[in-house]
């Protein structure tokens, strides 16, 4: 009889979850489909890594400690939850229910079994004390934890649930001990093998408390199990079954590289309605704990923009379940036309909708969110992806984007400043390029900020006089160069980055560029990560001038007059450190130039934007507070007499931020060429 | 409602000018070409009388192939038709006026709207010559338009400022700066353009041409402008404004 019920709520609960389940594949597969199980070594290590290995919960050590505990609890109580099941089913001539131990033999015989108990033990108390910790920390620490500032009760409700889940099975082996289950009866000289919870848990029990309670423990975990099971597909804990297919599904690229877009057979650019996101990308709206990494790193979100990223996604879950039924019919129907939403997916001032345009226009894809996030979510693609929709199928974008685009369309940089004076800044200088001198072995890809932006134009004539010093063989395109179209990507201008690409790909090809030199790390990033969505077949080696120099100074090409023992803090910018792993040739080439390197709080991967990234640097930042402000400050606190920057952009972000909150007197601003350049 | 719009491919704006050696001309190589601004106001300015209404926008250009780009760019902004006239001779008032006055004949549109100049040549002359030709109303540097009915009323630029003149279609209006700002085109309508109907007819069809009886004889930049001078005090300016600028008496 017990056992006609035990596997009757069993059934209908596993079919209650199928079919919810069903239901969310049924909601993702909605998406372009995008999977792909190709570089399936690569995506075994991710799942390995990232959720065996919980790498990216380390990041925050306390918490990571924290969820590691439940998390490895979790994969240990799974071994037991089969035989805990059917111990509702199988009983032996006294009426026990069924033990590993009838297959294994006791503990006292078999070591297996040994091991199995204490990691039982070692589950059970050790979630039991964590799900403790985290109640005081949401409850008592939370406002010295800003990633808890929103109060979850989602997040308190499953914390409660995983509690009463320890107590009950504590208590079922607790119970099971002083009844006397058969397994147990020779293990008395050996009390437990080292289960110093259970027996504890057993001591405040007797025989007929044990009798009484045993049904109430055994049936209040089973049944929790079962109603936790289904809360799970409309919980944040759904990350525990999302998180895994999201490593291994997701797009390569750790998550920062943009959607290709399809220009030849696709009439719909960019994501205006959810279906039109990869299906890849609505897998991760279930991955999604809630944890609010993304959040707190987030350079527009904490200096008081309305962009959130654990929203964004969010709000995409929100409107692919508001539009479900209607998508859901018109894929039956044939997927004919347009669908009808209910909910749009981007609003904005005279328009309602899930995502709000001021919140997709305040990212700088810094990619920190997407650095952070324990479950694979790649934020700033999808934003793109819905600028990119904003900007070629609406024009609706902010309206000083549009002289940005035009300069790049005519006048190949975003500046719109001539074509034809690109080359001014090499006046009265004698520089080599690509017509003049066709032999180079490296070109010096100047870029739009070194030819036209008077403060970067010093950074090119530092890396010249470097180039020069060092017997580089290189060149420059001169006024044949053109923008690399990386602005126009990252706004969304898909179509014009690729006109862009093509130019500049057949500019590399008529001169045989195989090498490129670039003090960029925009730059940098497209010729590496997105040229090769525009020509898989193009290649082109690509050195930042970090890098570069930090060769030159280790060779003994450039010799450095050392010892200046300034004290210098160095900004990483978000697309060499975190897009490309370049973190240690700055600082390297500022302790070969003799400078005492002062680090600021963020730095490294975790550094923060200087505000221009994604297109930014184009656009007014009239929502919140300044980002360079906030940037510039920190370098302030450092006490150092220069930051040191490695961008263009970041050089005129940090640069106005000093003048505007009134330190440019004690604080330099330079990049790390113009430093060396000083002392060879 | 039928609208002609002429437009003028002309040296961007941002481009550096250099004159060439032989100083009779402007050196070419490396500067980009656009639809001349005026013009391109002049082409969102159609668009909005129309509203998406019925009716034709005829976008119209007088050189050669190499006009194809601001043409097509034209169609991309919403026009329906483009027409390039094809002609040897050089592009000057006197020639471009009467190619585009045989082909209002023969299109037979209600409104011609186009730039007040081009700012290449910056002679500022056609949308007047043209209207005399036509012998139709005219109604020049628009900065406001108004359409009731077979009614134009246009908001005029005026020298220290405005005039509101009006007249019954058809009619010339040229356009000013501050008409309106013009929409980037969106990716599908640079899709559809290039499928969009593309004339291309010889200046012998609109009737011929003569060469222009101007010629240009030489080109010279502007004088470089001078460094300003720091005085000490207003006495020192006054001076200077009166003795050396000759501007105080």
């Amino acid at each position: 009889m017990h056992g006609i019920a035990v596997v009757s709520v069993l059934g209908i609960s596993l079919a209650l979850f199928a079919r919810n389940c069903w239901r969310l594949v049924r909601m993702i597969r909605l998406g372009v489909d995008d999977f792909s199980l190709s570089h399936l070594g690569g995506r075994i290590k991710d799942v390995g890594y990232y959720v065996i290995g919980q790498a990216k919960l380390l990041r925050d050590p306390g918490a990571g400690i924290l969820h590691m505990a439940f998390f490895y609890g979790f994969l240990l109580i799974q071994i037991g939850l089969l035989e805990f099941v059917l111990s509702g089913v199988w009983f032996d001539e006294q009426g026990y229910g069924f033990s590993y131990a009838w297959l294994l033999g006791t503990p006292a015989d078999s070591l297996i079994m040994k091991a199995y108990w204490i990691s039982q033990e070692l589950a059970i108390y050790g979630v039991g004390l964590a799900c403790f910790i985290a109640i005081f920390r949401r409850w008592f620490l939370r406002s010295f934890l800003p990633r808890l500032k929103k109060r979850s009760a989602d997040a308190e409700l499953i914390i409660l649930f995983i509690a009463i889940l320890m107590v009950t099975l504590g208590g079922v082996q607790a119970a099971d001990v002083v009844m006397g289950h058969g397994v147990f009866s020779d293990t008395q000289g050996d009390w437990l093998f080292g289960r110093p919870g259970t027996r504890l848990f057993a001591a405040a029990l007797t025989v007929d408390s044990a009798q009484t309670l045993y049904p109430f423990f055994w049936w209040g975990h089973f049944l929790t199990i079962m109603i936790f099971m289904n809360y799970l597909p409309f919980s944040k804990h759904m990350h525990l079954l999302g998180a895994v297919p999201n490593f291994f599904l997701r797009r390569r690229g750790e998550g920062l590289i943009l959607n290709p877009v399809d220009f030849e057979t696709s009439e719909e650019f960019g994501v205006g309605r959810v279906n039109l996101f990869n299906a890849s990308d609505l897998l991760d709206t279930f991955a999604c704990a809630e944890c609010n990494r993304c959040t707190v790193v987030c350079p527009a979100n904490t200096t008081g923009k309305p962009l959130d990223p654990a929203k964004i996604v969010h709000d995409m879950k929100d409107n692919l379940y508001a539009n479900e039924v209607n998508l859901l019919d018109w894929v039956s129907q044939g997927s004919e036309g347009e669908p009808n939403c209910e909910v749009n997916l981007i609003g904005g001032a005279d328009s309602e909708g899930s995502i709000h345009f001021d919140e997709l226009w305040s990212c700088t894809t810094c990619g920190a969110c997407v650095q952070e996030c324990p479950v694979g979510i790649s934020h700033v693609p999808k934003i793109v992806d819905m600028r990119r929709h904003m900007v070629m199928m609406e024009g609706n974008n902010p309206p000083e984007l549009d002289q940005v685009f035009r300069g790049m369309e005519t006048n190949a940089n975003p500046w719109g400043l001539g074509a034809n004076t690109r080359f001014d800044w090499a006046d009265g200088l004698d520089i080599p390029t690509v017509e003049t001198h066709p032999d180079f072995e490296y070109l010096y890809y100047v870029g739009c900020a070194g030819s036209f932006d008077d403060r970067a134009k010093k950074i090119t004539a530092a890396m010249i006089k470097l180039l020069q010093m060092a017997d580089i063989n290189f060149a420059v395109l001169g006024k044949g160069e053109s923008c690399n179209g990386e602005t126009a990507r990252r706004l969304g201008n898909e179509y014009l980055f690729v006109e862009m690409a093509g130019t500049l790909i057949e500019t590399f090809k008529r001169y045989r560029v195989d090498k490129v030199i670039t003090t960029c790390p925009h730059c940098l990033n497209t010729f590496n990560k997105d040229y090769p969505t525009v020509d898989p077949e193009f290649q082109l080696e690509v050195h930042h001038h970090t890098d570069f120099l930090n060769q030159l100074v280790r060779s003994g090409a450039l010799e450095l007059d050392g010892e200046s023992g300034e004290k210098i803090t160095y900004h990483d910018s978000c697309y060499l450190a975190r897009y490309n792993g370049i973190e240690d040739s700055p600082r390297d080439l500022l302790e070969a130039a003799g400078a005492d390197v002062v680090e600021m709080t963020r730095n490294r991967d975790r550094g923060f934007c200087c505000g221009a990234g994604g297109g930014r640097m184009w656009m007014e930042e009239h929502l919140g507070t300044r980002v360079n402000h906030s940037r510039t400050q920190e370098a302030v606190e450092t006490g150092a007499s220069t930051v040191a920057v490695a961008c263009p952009f970041c050089m005129t972000m940090i640069g106005d931020g000093t003048r505007e909150i009134g330190v440019d007197d004690n604080l330099n601003v330079k990049d790390i060429a113009e430093l060396l350049a000083d002392r060879v | 409602m039928k609208i002609i719009v002429p437009i003028a491919r002309t040296e961007d704006y941002n481009a550096r000018i250099v004159v060439n050696k032989d100083g009779d001309d402007i050196e070419r190589g490396g500067v980009a070409m656009v639809i001349n601004p005026f013009d391109e106001i002049a082409v969102e300015e159609a668009l909005r009388i129309l509203d998406g209404g019925d009716g034709e926008i005829i976008v119209v250009s007088i050189g050669g192939d190499e006009a194809a780009p601001e043409l097509r760019r034209a169609l991309a902004m919403g026009a329906h038709r483009a027409v390039q006239i094809n002609t040897e001779a050089k592009l000057m008032p006197e020639v471009i006026t009467p190619l585009l006055g045989a082909l209002v004949e023969r299109e037979q549109p209600d409104l011609v709207v186009m730039g007040k100049q081009s700012i290449d040549g910056d002679s500022g002359q056609v949308a007047q010559r043209l209207a005399q030709r036509l012998n139709w109303p005219q109604a020049t540097f628009a900065y406001e338009v108004k359409i009731e009915g077979k009614t134009v009323t246009v908001g005029c630029e005026m020298d220290g400022g405005t005039e509101t003149v009006a007249f019954d279609l058809p009619g010339v209006i040229s356009t000013d700066l501050r008409l309106n700002e013009p929409r980037l085109p969106k990716l599908p309508d640079i899709m559809k353009a290039k499928k969009k109907p593309y004339d291309v007819i010889s200046d012998d069809e609109l009737g011929g041409v003569a060469e222009s009886p101007i010629k240009v004889l030489s080109m010279a930049p502007p004088p470089e402008r001078q460094a300003g001078q720091i005085v000490a005090d207003v006495d020192a300016l006054i001076a200077k404004l009166r003795d050396e600028a000759k501007v105080l008496a």
